[in-house]
């Protein structure tokens, strides 16, 4: 991501949006990005120093320069770099402190009164540290950041993808000032409410008439003062919404001319780099899906449809069921053995207080019947879809 | 029947179990959550509104422990801190407590602790201040004292932090702490850092300062997060009690032929375009000038040339000629060289065989090389920004001032650097400003500070 001072945005009235290098631009950029990669594999084996001062000629007096950095930041998180030299520097630098502190004053012009000595001390620490004189002089604050070498440079960027993941940057800064994100979204539950879970933000879940939701992300403190304290949390969530097919955002930031609004949905283009995950949890699952839909049925089923709010959690169950007559249920499987997991798991259902839900246990988990409540059926290979029908008429509402 | 029950929750105060049909005091229904949610900042008015209408509870958001601490490493304290602290404990144990630079803050704060006997957390604006109290704390109690901040992720029953590591880690730590301390308070109204007593449960709070007002009037809110002002001292009413006299030096010099020619070349296209422009050095068109100069080539070039009339200034080869006549004049001495720009710091340090240091300094060479300056090892340190407020070089006698900015806070708090007691020592202040270009001028804005009355 990128540092605040590079992020760009417009405001028009009550809208602000990322300046986005856009596809009208992005052939000038492009050379850009070559260039700059060029630059950074150009450096391997040399000082911070010279790469920043290649980078800044590079720049010239253009007035773009903060894309220009921006572009450079997010290369230079792929680089590493290190001392030229394994020594211990701030014991070389107090032997030749503490040296000096015997012939102060250290002058640069001699005079009757006052010698260089500074050579000489110099040389003595070369001694002790076992370098060349040469060198001394310039490892005496090696391992500075500036002074640092660029070790290594390996990057999977190609100039397209960096100017993807620029404008990725460039939404995310802008959500560095958000206090609030509203989401409507119809699928993709799971996926999106992962990544809430993983970014520590809070949801507010309001179900839709239609269909789908709109989901309020915010942090605790948030209940009792406007707060940008979670706009990195939302920042760190957007590439896992970006996951998402079919959602609209909004935030709201702050800025010194006062609230505004930044909007976003899936035609912004933009693309994420986090993992979106299997289909299908297990190969359980993904049977009985196939299964349930290769004949055409009264009941027509949906994978992770229905959101559970629990609060401070939610509960997704793996299916959901709807009859044309306006009934629904609900199927989860529990299949995996770990007790913490499992725990989890039967807290979050007698939470739900859900009684069109039915559980499909697997047996070799040795339950009994009285660990959960409500419907309960349990398989050993596959789920048949016979007695999960059956099931599902009991308690469908 | 579970009695309602108190529980810290990112910053804030979760209240459960509570039956009554009239809303828990101070609390606010959060829908996210269903539950009873209040700031951690009222924490004490809350349980003190329990006690009042008797409503029987369990408390398990409070996480901070009693502390037996007793100062191993006693000075005696001077009328004016211990003033100051029979003040600050006679309001409450809440409040602020303004002293100038130099007259012994922390050993107000140390007492406090040792009075409070309860968790404590320190903050401090820097990375330096932070080492400081760190240092000062473990010495006063011969205690292991914790660090959030400088990369050190450390709680302990006493921690120390800067404002940027305790804002960001506030909600995870605001139920470990019963004290809360704040150096440099006048930072606190930001309203980033006014989080960090927001999202803390403490009960006990002290802020400290040398210059409380700001001129944008944002003390004001340090009322409800801290407390009123307890105890106020000004440099003139301490001056010979026990800082030391200290006399200042202006040391004029000019630039050298070339420097002068690039510099009026530089200076003369800047103020053409901001005589053009109308540019004046504060309010809104300031900024407009800087958001200007990342779309038209005039104002990045005017920008780019101010930055190398600032270069030009601040390295001018004749201020470092009469650096080199200062460190002749005073090599026995003990000299602090203070500079704007960290290349400059290493670039003398190099040059004269000084130690330097910087905000890149790592936290431990840091806390060495002060220490050998405090023993006399050293005879003399060169720094940036890193000292300027209140990092206190005790025995330090001489200080020079190479470049700065306009910031009268600043000047004043450089100057408490050497203002230390020290028996029969006058320390000497040097400032060397070079003539006919823009830093006359600051200079003469930093004499209207309180110090030179």
């Amino acid at each position: 991501m990128l540092t605040a001072d590079l992020i760009r945005s417009r405001t028009v009235g009550d809208n602000i949006s990322p300046r986005y290098i856009t596809r009208r631009y992005s052939a000038n950029y492009l050379d850009d990005c070559l260039k700059l990669i060029g630059t950074f594999e150009k450096h391997i084996g040399k000082t911070q120093e010279e790469l920043m001062s290649a980078l800044e000629n590079l720049e010239g007096k253009r007035t773009d320069f903060k894309i220009f950095r921006g572009l450079a930041k997010l290369l230079s998180e792929d680089g590493e770099f290190s001392p030229a030299r394994q020594i211990n520097y701030p014991a070389l630098r107090h032997s030749i402190f503490s040296r000096a502190q015997n012939h102060y004053p250290i002058v640069s012009k001699s005079d009757l009164l006052h010698q260089n000595q500074r050579d000489q001390i110099l040389s003595e620490a070369a001694q002790e540290f076992e370098v060349p004189v040469k060198v001394i002089d310039g490892l005496l604050y090696g391992d500075l950041p500036e002074n640092q070498i660029l070790t290594s440079f390996k990057t999977t960027h190609t100039p397209e993808t960096l100017l993807k993941r620029y404008n990725l940057a460039q939404a995310q800064g802008l959500l560095y000032r958000a206090i609030r994100l509203r989401i409507l979204l119809k699928e993709d539950y799971r996926i999106v409410f992962q990544y809430i879970k993983l970014s520590g933000l809070m949801h507010w879940i309001t179900p839709l008439p239609s269909n789908g939701m709109e989901i309020i992300l915010d942090g605790p403190s948030s209940l009792f003062r406007n707060t940008q304290r979670y706009g990195i949390r939302m920042a760190n969530f957007l590439p896992g919404l970006l996951l998402a097919k079919t959602w609209e955002m909004r935030a709201d930031i702050q800025t010194p001319q006062g609230p505004k609004f930044f909007y976003l949905d899936p035609k912004c283009g933009l693309t994420s780099h986090y993992s979106p995950g299997k289909r299908f949890d297990s190969q359980i699952e993904e049977k009985f899906f196939i299964k349930f839909t290769r004949k055409e049925r009264e009941w027509t089923i949906e994978r992770e449809g229905e959101v559970i709010d629990l609060g401070d959690s939610v509960f997704i169950p793996d299916f959901t069921f709807r009859h044309p007559d306006g009934r629904s249920a609900s199927l989860e499987i529990v299949g995996f053995w770990t007790p913490e997991y499992l725990n989890k798991k039967i807290g979050k259902i007698k939470r739900s207080k859900r009684k069109n839900l039915v559980l499909a246990v697997n047996k070799q988990l040795n339950c009994s019947r009285d660990d959960f409540q409500g419907e309960i059926m349990f398989y050993r290979t596959g789920l048949k879809i016979g007695e999960c029908l059956e099931k599902l008429e009991k308690v469908a509402c | 029947m579970p009695v309602p029950t108190l529980r810290f929750h990112e910053g804030t105060l979760i209240l459960d179990h509570w039956v009554e049909k009239t809303n828990p005091p101070l609390f606010r229904w959060d829908p996210r959550s269903r539950t009873w949610r209040a700031m951690a900042l009222h924490y004490a008015k809350i349980l003190k509104a329990f006690e009042e209408h008797q409503i029987s509870h369990e408390d398990e958001a409070l996480a901070f422990t009693h502390l037996e601490l007793n100062i191993k490493l006693n000075y005696d304290l001077y009328d004016h801190q211990s003033e100051a602290l029979f003040e600050w404990m006679n309001q409450g144990s809440r409040g602020t407590v303004i002293l100038p630079t130099g007259s012994g803050k922390s050993l107000v704060a140390i007492h406090a602790m040792a009075e409070m006997g309860t968790s404590s957390l320190v903050v401090a604006p820097t990375i330096d201040l932070m080492n400081q109290w760190y240092d000062r704390i473990g010495d006063a109690f011969k205690i292991d004292v914790g660090i959030l901040g400088g990369g050190y992720h450390e709680i302990r029953p006493i921690t120390v932090s800067t404002y940027d590591s305790a804002y960001r880690h506030i909600d995870r730590y605001g139920h470990r702490f019963g004290f809360l301390i704040f150096d440099e308070i006048h930072h606190l109204p930001a309203p980033t850092y006014s989080q960090i007593p927001e999202l803390s449960l403490a009960p006990f709070r002290l802020g400290l300062t040398a210059t409380y007002r700001r001129s944008d009037a944002q003390h004001l809110k340090l009322n409800h997060l801290i407390g009123p002002v307890v105890y106020e001292k000004r440099i003139k009413d301490l001056k010979g009690e026990h800082l030391s006299e200290y006399e200042i030096h202006r040391i004029h010099i000019a630039l050298t032929p070339q420097e002068k020619k690039e510099y009026s070349a530089l200076s003369d296209s800047y103020h053409q375009y901001v005589r053009e422009k109308g540019i004046r050095f504060y309010g809104r068109r300031w900024e407009t000038f800087i958001k200007e100069s990342t779309y038209t080539p005039q104002a990045r070039r005017a920008m780019l040339a101010r930055k190398e009339m600032r270069q030009i200034l601040f390295g001018a080869e004749l201020k470092l000629e009469a650096l080199e006549s200062l460190l002749k004049q005073h090599h026995k001495d003990r000299m602090i060289v203070f500079t704007e720009a960290n290349d400059l710091v290493y670039r003398i340090s190099r040059r004269h065989l000084i130690p330097a240091l910087t905000h890149k300094t790592d936290t431990v060479e840091r806390k060495a090389i002060l220490d050998r300056f405090r023993r006399g090892e050293y005879r003399m340190i060169v720094t940036s920004k890193v000292l300027n407020e209140g990092v206190d070089i005790p025995d330090a006698n001489v200080a020079v001032i190479l470049g700065g900015s306009a910031s009268p806070i600043e000047h004043l708090q450089r100057l408490g650097r050497i203002l230390r007691k020290k028996s029969g020592k006058k320390a000497i202040l040097y400032e060397i400003i070079t003539s006919g270009t823009q830093e006359t001028n600051i200079s003469y804005r930093r004499r209207e500070s309180d110090a030179y009355r």
